[in-house]
């Protein structure tokens, strides 16, 4: 019945001597009294409402009519007294001071970053530091202490990141060691040399694709995990429970984390290049022909033991960057659940960056030293 | 008769960035005591609690908790220390991952080098004490909000501190399901005669469950006494608080602008 009336919410009256003269009828609900704010674009000559014939106001339609007092210079004639009791036990006084509600929060807090920020990434670095050398004290030094290691809750995330982690690994692996051995095939064909495919494909693999590309995938797929459970249990207090409960949080929760990390990530390298390296003898026996005694003899004769020495190596320190980037994101995390989702992401595209620059790094050194 | 003083903080002053939260707050509570902290929401009441237990640091102020200095304590000993109280926060903040059962069991695994066979009588006497028996083998997922604050109550008691402190034990709880939280908290008391520190904004609860009651508003003590002394008190915004006067403060003014506008 109300409805009937809303449609027509506001109807034009004879003008007044200061400018229009509108009424209102029925029920003044929000969609009634904005209708009556559009109906008068800024600058338009000031109105006097009639609110005679309505019978009932909803709390926004009242409140609209203080903005249109405001921004439309309306003078209001017949109002209930109903209307004019809710009115004056609102705290007019200071709502019509306070400016535009800002809405700008989440840019300004962006820009914030700028100064913040520096701050926020060297304490950040530090943590991770300390985390790294906090590690190295729980799994070496502590134990000849008499603090057990977690070995159960080790083995537990082992599984989570090494095992679950295979079948994507070899896929992958063996996957790169085709592509690598397809390429090279076609480019040392040109010199009669393609035989050369074996040395390719196993020092390209064992040295820098495997730690490189498994580091990538192991990051997205635990790297963001680990990020994601720590920062949920920092958000929901669990963090602060076991804190109160007296046990430390890094030994009880990341240490383990760590731990598994870095056992994983060599033992997926090991086991990326050696697919790989499977995946370059099918392509060159089967595909191209090359003799299956020749491919190995090549194979074994290119790859030393320090290659795989080498790989391993950074297997170990990327587990040990991308364990401790997921544990000191998700340690520092602010900010509900929208904090939870950016540690999850900056996790591994910051791990992703560490990775490839201590690859970097890494081949440097190498290449320097003559490896 | 005069019990020895087990919480006492001096001139604590803390904050979050630019934001000051609490500002020279002193306080004293006694062994055996019910104190409840009492404040609108944002007052700083969580920041203070947090601060007895260690979890946050004060920019300024000393506090001694059980003869102990916590300002200057390093992390082991904090460790050390806090495995002689219990807290219970606000959303029960059991571990996702563990049981029920496993969550109580963890401080006794952790802390002490108890027996299994005895963590499974004390988890399970635990829970019976919280109404949660048979609860042992639940994912914290899979109970009700009042039934989380209830285990992590149980929790908080599986190694019989002598200080609990609790975060908000009754916000979001039915009247009724909040009336059997203050018993259960009444009785322990009752039973062991632990020292309490409880914040909250739920009144009901503070004058059936506390000894005194320290009212918080903007960061400072406003008033402290017994429930009869905090319902006496003159102090406008205090007596606002606890409802005796409707909050006539925050509303109202508007009359002058019915005034203007209409005729």
């Amino acid at each position: 019945m109300v409805d009937a009336q809303r449609s027509d919410p506001a109807s034009e009256a004879a003008p007044t001597a200061t400018g229009r003269r509108v009424a209102l009828a029925g029920r003044l609900d929000l969609s009634a009294a904005i209708a009556l704010w559009n109906s008068a674009p800024p600058g338009s000559a000031p109105m006097e409402v009639d609110l005679a014939k309505v019978d009932s106001f909803t709390g926004g339609g009242a409140a609209t009519l203080v903005a249109l007092a405001g921004g439309r210079q309306a003078r209001f004639v017949g109002a209930s007294d109903d209307l004019r009791r809710y009115l004056a036990e609102l705290p007019l006084a200071d709502i019509t001071r306070a400016g535009a509600l800002e809405q700008d929060e989440e840019e300004e807090e962006e820009l914030a970053v700028g100064e913040g920020g520096l701050v926020e990434f060297v304490a950040a670095a530090r943590w991770f530091i300390a985390l790294g050398f906090e590690f190295v004290y729980w799994v070496v030094v502590a134990p000849w202490r008499g603090t057990r290691l977690r070995l159960s809750k080790a083995i537990t995330e082992l599984n989570r990141i090494g095992v679950e982690a295979i079948p994507i690994v070899a896929l992958i692996g063996a996957l790169m060691g085709v592509i690598l051995a397809l390429n090279a095939a076609g480019q040392l064909r040109a010199y009669g040399a393609e035989k050369f495919t074996a040395n390719l494909v196993g020092i390209a693999l064992t040295r820098e694709l495997a730690p490189v590309i498994t580091a990538i995938l192991v990051a997205g797929r635990s790297g963001s995990a680990i990020a994601a459970e720590i920062a949920t249990m920092q958000v929901s207090d669990e963090i602060d429970a076991l804190r109160v409960m007296g046990i430390n949080p890094r030994a009880f929760l990341l240490v383990p984390k760590l731990l598994a990390m870095t056992i994983a990530m060599p033992v997926l390298v090991v086991l990326g290049s050696l697919v790989g390296i499977g995946g370059g003898f099918m392509v060159a026996v089967f595909g191209l022909g090359l003799p299956f005694e020749l491919y190995w003899d090549q194979t074994i004769e290119a790859l030393h033991v320090r290659d795989l020495v080498l790989g391993t190596l950074k297997a170990l320190c990327f587990g040990a960057l991308i364990g401790l980037t997921g544990c000191t994101l998700g340690m520092r995390v602010t900010g509900g659940a929208t904090g939870v989702g950016r540690v999850t992401t900056t996790a591994v595209v910051v791990s992703y960056v560490l990775v490839i620059v201590a690859n970097a790094f890494f081949t440097l050194l190498f290449f320097l030293a003559g490896f | 008769m005069e019990h020895e003083v087990v919480i006492s903080a001096s001139g604590l002053s803390a904050g979050y960035g630019a934001r000051t939260v609490l500002h020279d707050v002193d306080l004293e509570v006694r062994r055996g005591e019910i104190v409840t902290i009492m404040g609108p929401s944002g007052c700083g009441k969580t920041t203070l609690l947090r601060l007895l237990v260690g979890l946050e640091r004060p920019r300024a102020g000393g506090i001694t908790v059980l003869g102990q200095q916590i300002g200057g304590l390093d992390e082991d000993d904090l460790d050390r220390f806090r495995r002689r109280i219990g807290m219970c926060f606000q959303f029960g903040a059991l571990l996702n991952s563990l049981t029920v059962g496993d969550n109580l069991a963890l401080p006794l695994r952790e802390a002490r080098s108890v027996p299994e066979a005895v963590i499974s009588v004390v988890v399970r006497s635990r829970l019976a004490q919280v109404g949660l028996y048979g609860s042992e083998s639940k994912l914290p997922n899979e109970l009700s909000g009042g039934m989380k604050k209830r285990a992590g109550l149980a929790r908080a008691l599986v190694l019989d501190p002598e200080l609990l402190f609790f975060d908000e034990p009754t916000s979001g709880l039915d009247p009724v399901t909040a009336a059997g939280l203050d018993r259960t908290i009444l009785d322990v008391r009752r039973r062991t005669g632990t020292t309490m520190v409880v914040v909250t904004h739920d009144l009901a609860s503070a004058f059936t469950i506390s000894d005194r009651i320290l009212v918080l508003l903007d960061g400072t003590i406003r008033a402290q006494g017994s429930v009869a002394e905090i319902e006496a008190c003159r102090d406008p915004d205090v007596a606002a608080f606890v409802g005796r006067r409707a909050a006539a403060a925050e509303t109202g003014g508007g009359a002058p602008f019915v005034a203007a506008h209409f005729s």
